[in-house]
């Protein structure tokens, strides 16, 4: 018979299973154990209940702050550790960068910029000089992309000039039909999704040991349909960063995104809109020292399906390199 | 798209499934062992929602409707992880399913409002460390590597501040409850 000092130690070794199972870090055994109380207990089933939810509000929370920069919490400060190019990204760093740095990405070139005396400095990743999607309008080329600098992916089209709440862009791209992935022919239509690979090689060739290195895209997305318009469309622009070689990477997508060794993404949701206006979006990744190139992404994907939503666009796409060297340090004797 | 025959137009089934999704979503959780599975499911299950909506009779009836396709949906998309990953049994699932179901509708929303209050307690790098894990894959392996611990060990603290939320949260329901 358990006494209720049994009955404590199994709660809280359910609640700690539970834990781990919400966070995928759970092993076999310890989901047979958890399946064993939970199966038993109707306690322990309505902590793993409660435990859902807790992740679902925390998921939600973490969405929030990921679509509003200003009001993201600060970053941990992490012990440094050789090896890697630094630690996760310092706000202070970013909030003293220079303004107004932009890029697009479909002709490679390398801009350096300094924000201040000692800081950080801001390298621009595959400049294009009107901040749009190059001087040529049409069809992207289908598939993923198979060699740097060059947009591709599923029906899309960079089209003529776009006037938007009193504002002009000379090209913008337009999202047409959400497509499958070639080397996964049972896989759906799920969104309309657009990839460049972007080679970090040379442009991480200066960094130093010890410097924190962030790799950013930030791009805005324009829903110009009516407003309420349904069905939602949710806007994405995520990147991943790999090692290897770039050109090989077109063979084994999308089941290779489970070896980046690092990715960043963020996201909008929209429905249209009587004043249509481009919504800005920023993901931020962490610079691994095995990272050899990167993947930007850019999707629109309509929240029901199946469903191809026409008058949705991309445009501006900015992606740069920021790096802060690490404090200086001074010995002070007594 | 073509609007089915029935009480409720495309606008009104999108306020619907919109007000309920997040509740649908945490619904999906119980049964699904990742988010990107809950994803998946409640993008399937809205396609079927709108096939079937000549059904729905009323909108007090939306939730308990919708939660019925998104658990079938969910079972069957179970499935797919059955070989591959540690997942609980299907008999499990059923009453996990079906407890979920009779749970009170306001009972996400407490918690979620719980949560927030709860979450605004921690110190910004622990709710940091809370949030990593919904803010790219491999962050917290990431953030491990970074800070020089075991992928282990973090998760060991991660899953500390969860408990703390989560006790957190059940004082706070306690108290507006007495």
């Amino acid at each position: 018979m358990m006494d209720d000092s049994d009955d404590m130690t199994l709660r809280m070794r359910s609640r700690e299973l539970v834990q781990r199972y919400l966070l995928g870090a759970a092993g076999p055994d310890e989901v047979s154990e958890l399946e064993a109380i939970l199966t038993r207990s109707r306690a322990a089933r309505d902590d793993f209940r409660r435990g859902c939810y807790i992740d679902s509000a925390l998921r939600q929370a973490a969405a929030r702050l990921s679509s509003s920069p200003a009001a993201a919490p600060p970053p941990v400060p992490p012990a440094r550790r050789a090896g890697w190019f630094g630690p996760w990204f310092s706000r202070r760093s970013l909030a003293s960068m220079a303004a107004g740095l932009a890029v697009g990405v479909c002709c490679a070139s390398a801009v350096w910029a300094t924000s201040s005396s000692h800081e950080t400095t801001v390298q621009l990743v595959s400049a294009i000089t009107d901040r749009g999607f190059g001087p040529h309008v049409g069809r992207l080329p289908r598939g993923f992309p198979v060699r740097p600098e060059v947009w591709s992916g599923d029906e899309a089209e960079i089209v003529e000039g776009r006037t938007v709440g009193g504002a002009f862009s000379p090209r913008v791209l337009q999202f047409l039909e959400p497509g499958s992935d070639e080397n996964d022919p049972s896989g759906r239509a799920v969104s309309c999704d657009v990839f460049q690979l972007i080679d970090l090689r040379r442009p991480l060739r200066s960094v130093r040991a010890g410097d924190e290195v962030v790799l950013e895209i930030t791009t805005r997305f324009l829903d110009d349909r009516p407003a309420n318009s349904s069905p939602t469309v949710t806007f994405i622009a995520k990147i991943y960063l790999f090692a290897g070689d770039p050109a090989a990477l077109h063979r084994v997508w999308p089941q290779a995104n489970l070896e980046a060794v690092a990715s960043g993404v963020s996201e909008v949701t929209t429905a249209g809109g009587e004043a249509p206006d481009w919504r800005t979006v920023t993901a931020r990744c962490l610079v691994h020292r095995d990272a050899d190139f990167a993947v930007v992404q850019l999707a629109a994907r309509p929240n029901l399906r199946p469903s191809a939503p026409r008058n949705l666009f991309a445009d501006d796409v900015r992606v740069a390199v920021r790096v802060t060297p690490p404090l200086p340090v001074r010995v002070v004797e007594n | 798209m073509s609007t089915p025959s029935g009480a409720f137009d495309e606008t009104q089934f999108l306020r619907l499934y919109l007000r309920h999704e997040e509740g649908l979503r945490a619904f999906a959780r119980v049964m699904l062992p990742t988010w990107e599975a809950v994803d998946e499911v409640l993008q399937e299950s809205s396609v079927v929602m709108w096939k079937k909506l000549g059904q729905l009779e009323s909108a007090d009836g939306f939730l308990p409707w919708a939660k019925v396709i998104v658990r079938f949906e969910s079972l069957r998309f179970r499935r797919r992880f059955s070989r591959d990953r540690a997942v609980f049994s299907d008999a499990l699932l059923d009453l996990l399913a079906a407890e979920a179901a009779e749970a009170p509708e306001s009972m996400f929303e407490q918690d979620q409002a719980a949560l927030n209050e709860c979450l605004a307690r921690l110190s910004p790098p622990h709710r940091e460390l809370v949030l990593a894990p919904y803010a790219g894959d491999g962050r917290v392996a990431m953030l491990a590597q970074q800070s020089g611990r075991s992928a282990n060990s973090l998760y060991k603290m991660l899953g500390r501040l969860r408990e703390r939320l989560l006790s957190c949260v059940e004082a706070r329901l306690a108290k507006e409850a007495s």
